[in-house]
């Protein structure tokens, strides 16, 4: 019995296998040998064997030999045609020249915001790439005081969450600790013999720094580089900086910060080079210079209690795969109850710490000094839906276009079909039309891309991150092309589609109703307008807001005038003396007006001096928690900041050094509505002192606006002076604002500083512009917004102007006719447009909505914002209405005012 | 003209398909090789062969007729073709040639 014995399934699954790859001439023997094979085997192997011999050799079956026999070249490509299809191509791209550069231009725009948006969202989520275990990362966070102040969430916490929990845990496979030296000593510069320089992070670090982060240690032990006090691990570039061709091992570099490196390693300067480890890439949210072993830090402040409390420092765990964070987390804060529970003399139970995976930081982190201004998450989400938008819109103008085309084409279809012409060769010849459109259009959006990246870096002073070394990746160009390729294949299928099922007579005979059901297939691109408006309507109305926004920032009442401040840096443990000379010189300067000082420049986290008040007032029981600063009595008249009640301090007024002053918020905190009742009431547990309070300030915005105002007390600065304070002083400058002006007030200032102050540089920055800079994201994402609006809204015209101009050819007689009869020119346009307006409409109505929701939830995130009512979508609806009406005009003006003998004579 | 050149194992199938007449088919193939040379040979690789020294005109096929063994599929004969019965008998001859240049080597 032939082959009873092969199991049915087995046998025709396995042979349809071979006849699909088996050349069809050669099938019928090998099938039979394979068969022929399988009885013998079943005999002398036996029925199991015999079976799994069988696959075996089918599938040895499928090997070049066989393969290559197939004739499949032949009959896929018909090369023949192909030359011709090129010529017809090219000849249609250039009859119909108008059409053709809508629909390059269409794409081409589409492509190229495509390209650029991809490679911004792309670097912004490439941030902790490097980390070869970033999945197991995380960094320790902390939710402070949660009974007074709402949800105080700081991307710092206390040395103690590292080695304790560590010790204590044993899923935490390893912790660095994170501290940066300007905590402790205000500015610093570092120093080996000739080569002095300023401006660089430095970094306290545990030995786990270098194992849960991937940063390549290119000199130097691993293990070693960072246990020692005074080790010091340099990045390559500082190394180059300072020892250019020597080997930095072993080499002392001092760093200097005015006398000592304050609380941190009281006195002590000089380190020894342990490690040069690589620079940190741009997407990270560190960035370092030096890193100095955390053993360095004088043991009471690294893990001793008495100063437990300080969040001064970031902390990194490595924590095991598949641990519950979650429970962790919770763990943590009851293991800190359970240590140092009764060392909170003023927080009871108040500090919660928080695992945030370190991927999380860059664009999905608002805490409390953070290392890097991050990235905005909403906004690359943003930014992505109009990536996808363009695209869409892109597509769809193609799509149409193209429909449009292939029906005027029926006629030349329908001839090709009667010669011979096969439904294969009908495709190739779109195939080959579509890919020369598409090619040039790739073209095109290159340059278009290129050219936007220059335009982009110098019109908003912006660097594109795709164009720094290393960050493109294959994988990017490679998801690039596949966005591009997929979006051809789909925009294709459409109109061929539709060509393809043109009926021959109806073809012929009708002119341009023979395209089948062309009826529905209006209803189609009508739908496709519409969306396309969602997204145009949508993008200029959100970027619209955002730019009103971003006004009312920059225009709104700050309670205070940053206007001509110039503000000069001062530096740790700077003597009195530095104060008094400096103010002296600069007082007897005849444009400057005033004079004043602060611990904290408007616009900067207010440094808390490394304190805490929590303060009552009177007879209260319930501690606040305020934030100081310290100030000098000529800081709020330097930048106008009104008094409500009291007075400001006075130097001459021995009684004032005990003295505090309250903003608005702060009085209101504390309890008193009304400002005059807490004048010269005293405030107890302001650093264990009791001072009075002397008067009380209108709210000014501190911090940019999306914070609101915070409660703070001012305290006298002299008496106040810690060497780890921030120091700012406030030059006000009297006169025009002209480029000389202050060319020459800065030279007068700088030398007052060099009198006062020889040994330390000078730095300064104008108030208003540090002010503004605060709100750069923003700028950055409208200007983005705003130049991809653009591009959508001409995508959008662009396929109106097609379609439009479509439509006009069609109704060429019908307008013919309808002018006979005696309509205007303006009966005419209307009639053309009223169509179009509908759709924008319908769109408009869909798109607001959406919007409105959006711009709600964004702007809450802003404590000073606009308001959002219709009037702020007035603005951009009508210009949207404008553009198209004015596409649909400029389109079908020559079709309305056309003599209608030219349209009619035919006839 | 250049003298074609074949393969050891195209050799080696060629011959048998010349034994074997009129009952060269794969699996008679297979069989033999392992009968005659004692050599387990795949029967995709003997397939393979065979097509090649179609292609280069050393045997042709045809279909034989069907039989009530192997499910009823036909089997495909390969016959030598005078060209392959050249080559071969050539490749014998120049191989008797080379070995009569070797030292007659006395295996006392």
């Amino acid at each position: 019995m032939p082959n009873k014995h092969l199991h049915k399934g087995l046998a025709t699954r396995w042979l349809r296998f071979l006849r699909w790859f088996c050349p069809p001439n050669l099938y019928e023997g090998i099938e039979g040998d394979l068969l022929e094979q399988f009885e013998v085997d079943v005999e002398t192997l036996g029925d199991i064997k015999a079976r799994r011999r069988f696959k075996w050799n089918v599938l040895r079956f499928f090997r070049p030999g066989i393969l290559m026999r197939n004739s499949f070249n032949r009959h896929l490509m018909n090369t023949g045609m192909f030359g011709n299809h090129l010529k017809v191509s090219y000849r249609q791209l250039t009859k119909n020249r108008a059409f053709t550069i809508v629909n390059v231009l269409g794409l081409s725009l589409g492509m190229s915001a495509a390209f650029l948006i991809y490679q911004y969202v792309g670097y912004e989520k490439s941030y902790e790439s490097l980390h070869a275990n970033k999945g197991q990362i995380y960094r320790v966070t902390t939710v402070w005081n949660r009974q007074t102040v709402a949800d105080d969430a700081r991307a710092t916490t206390v040395p103690w969450s590292g080695p304790s929990v560590k010790d204590a845990f044993p899923e935490v496979l390893e912790y660095t600790r994170f501290a940066p030296l300007s905590v402790f000593t205000g500015e610093y510069w570092a120093v080996y013999n000739e080569v002095s320089l300023a401006d660089l992070e430095v970094f306290f670090a545990d030995p786990g720094f270098l194992k849960i982060f991937s940063f390549k240690l290119l000199q130097g032990d691993a293990d070693l580089a960072l246990s020692d006090p005074f080790s010091l691990v340099i990045t390559a570039s500082s190394a180059a900086k300072f020892f250019g061709s020597q080997n930095p091992m072993g080499k002392l570099i001092t760093i200097d910060s005015h006398g000592n490196l304050g609380p941190a390693t009281f006195g002590e300067s000089n380190f020894k080079v342990t490690g040069v480890i690589q620079d940190p890439p741009g997407n990270s949210h560190m960035n370092f210079d030096f890193l100095i072993s955390y053993s360095t830090i004088f043991p009471g402040l690294s893990n001793g209690s008495t100063y437990w409390h300080w969040d001064y420092t970031y902390t990194y765990l490595l924590i095991k795969e598949g641990s519950n964070i979650a429970e962790l987390e919770n763990r943590i804060s009851k293991l800190r109850v359970a240590q140092h529970g009764d060392e909170m003399t003023y927080f009871s139970d108040a500090i919660d710490f928080r695992l945030q995976p370190i991927s999380d930081i860059h664009l999905h982190s608002a805490l409390k000094n953070e290392l890097k201004v991050n990235g905005d998450g909403n906004g690359v989400f943003l930014l992505q839906l109009v990536m996808i938008g363009i695209l869409l819109s892109a597509y769809i103008n193609y799509i149409n276009l193209s429909t449009v085309k292939a029906i005027e084409r029926s006629r030349e279809i329908g001839v090709r079909k009667i010669i011979g012409s096969t439904r294969r060769q009908l495709v190739g010849q779109l195939l080959v039309e579509s890919a020369l459109l598409k090619l040039l259009s790739v073209i095109v959006a290159f340059l278009i891309s290129a050219s936007s990246i220059l335009f982009i870096e110098n019109a908003f002073e912006l660097k594109w991150p795709a164009w720094q070394n290393g960050i493109v990746t294959t994988s990017m160009i490679a998801s690039a092309i596949a966005i591009v390729v997929a979006g051809i294949l789909l925009s294709v299928v459409y109109p061929v589609l539709i060509i393809t099922r043109i009926k021959v007579i109806e073809a012929l005979k009708g002119g341009r109703q023979g395209a089948a059901g062309f009826g529905r297939k209006i209803e189609l691109r009508k739908v496709l307008i519409v969306v396309q408006f969602v997204f145009c309507v949508a993008f200029t109305t959100g970027t619209w807001s955002l730019y009103q926004q971003l006004r009312f920032m920059k225009d709104y009442d700050l309670g205070m005038n940053m206007d001509q401040v110039i503000v000069v840096k001062g530096y740790g443990s700077q003597s009195p003396k530095v104060y008094e000379s400096f103010k002296s010189k600069l007082n007897g300067v005849s444009f400057v007006e005033s004079v004043g000082f602060s611990s904290a420049a408007p616009g900067d986290e207010v440094n808390l001096l490394g304190l805490k008040a929590n303060v009552t007032v009177g007879d209260q029981t319930e501690p606040k928690e305020l934030k100081i600063v310290s100030i000098d009595e000529d800081f709020f008249n330097t930048l106008e900041i009104a008094l409500l009640a009291g007075r400001s301090f006075d130097p001459a007024n021995i009684a004032d050094q005990k003295s505090a002053i309250v903003n608005e918020s702060a009085a209101r905190l504390l309890g008193f509505e009304d400002p005059f009742e807490i004048v010269d009431e005293p405030m107890h547990n302001l650093q264990e002192v009791d001072s009075r309070i002397v008067g009380v300030i209108k709210n000014y915005n501190q911090l940019s606006l999306k914070n609101s105002y915070e409660p703070i007390v001012y305290v006298p600065y002299k008496e106040w002076d810690r060497s780890w304070n921030s120091r700012f002083f406030f030059v006000k400058v009297t006169g025009g604002t002209t480029g000389n002006r202050y060319q020459e007030a800065l030279a007068e200032i700088e030398a007052a500083w060099k009198e006062a102050a020889p040994e330390q540089p000078f730095q300064y920055f104008f108030l208003d512009s540090h002010f503004e800079n605060k709100y750069q994201a923003e700028t950055v994402f409208t200007s983005l917004f705003l130049f991809f609006s653009l591009f959508a809204i001409i995508i959008a015209c662009l396929g109106l102007f097609g379609l439009v101009a479509y439509s006009t050819i069609q109704r060429t007689k019908e307008i013919g006719i309808r002018k006979v009869l005696g309509a205007t020119v303006e009966n005419i346009l209307a009639l053309l447009s009223k169509d179009f307006f509908r759709l924008i409409l319908v769109a408009s109505l869909l798109a607001v909505p959406i919007v409105w929701l959006a711009l709600e939830s964004w702007l809450n995130t802003y404590a000073f914002r606009i308001d959002v009512d219709l009037w702020l979508f007035i603005v951009p609806l009508l210009s949207v209405f404008g553009l198209a009406l004015a596409t649909v005009i400029l389109r079908s003006w020559r079709v309305a005012v056309s003599n209608p003998v030219n349209s009619l004579r035919y006839e | 003209m250049s003298k074609s050149y074949i393969g050891e194992f195209e050799e080696l199938v060629l011959t048998i398909v010349a034994i074997l007449q009129e009952e060269a088919y794969g699996n008679a193939i297979v069989g033999e090789i392992k009968a005659k040379v004692g050599r387990e040979v795949n029967l995709s690789a003997v397939h393979v062969t065979l097509y090649r020294l179609e292609d280069k005109g050393y045997v042709k096929s045809g279909m034989g007729g069907a039989t009530n063994e192997r499910g009823g599929r036909r089997k495909r004969i390969f016959t030598i073709t005078n060209a392959g019965l050249a080559i071969l008998k050539d490749m014998k001859e120049s191989r008797m040639d080379l070995w009569k240049l070797i030292p007659q080597l006395n295996f006392g």
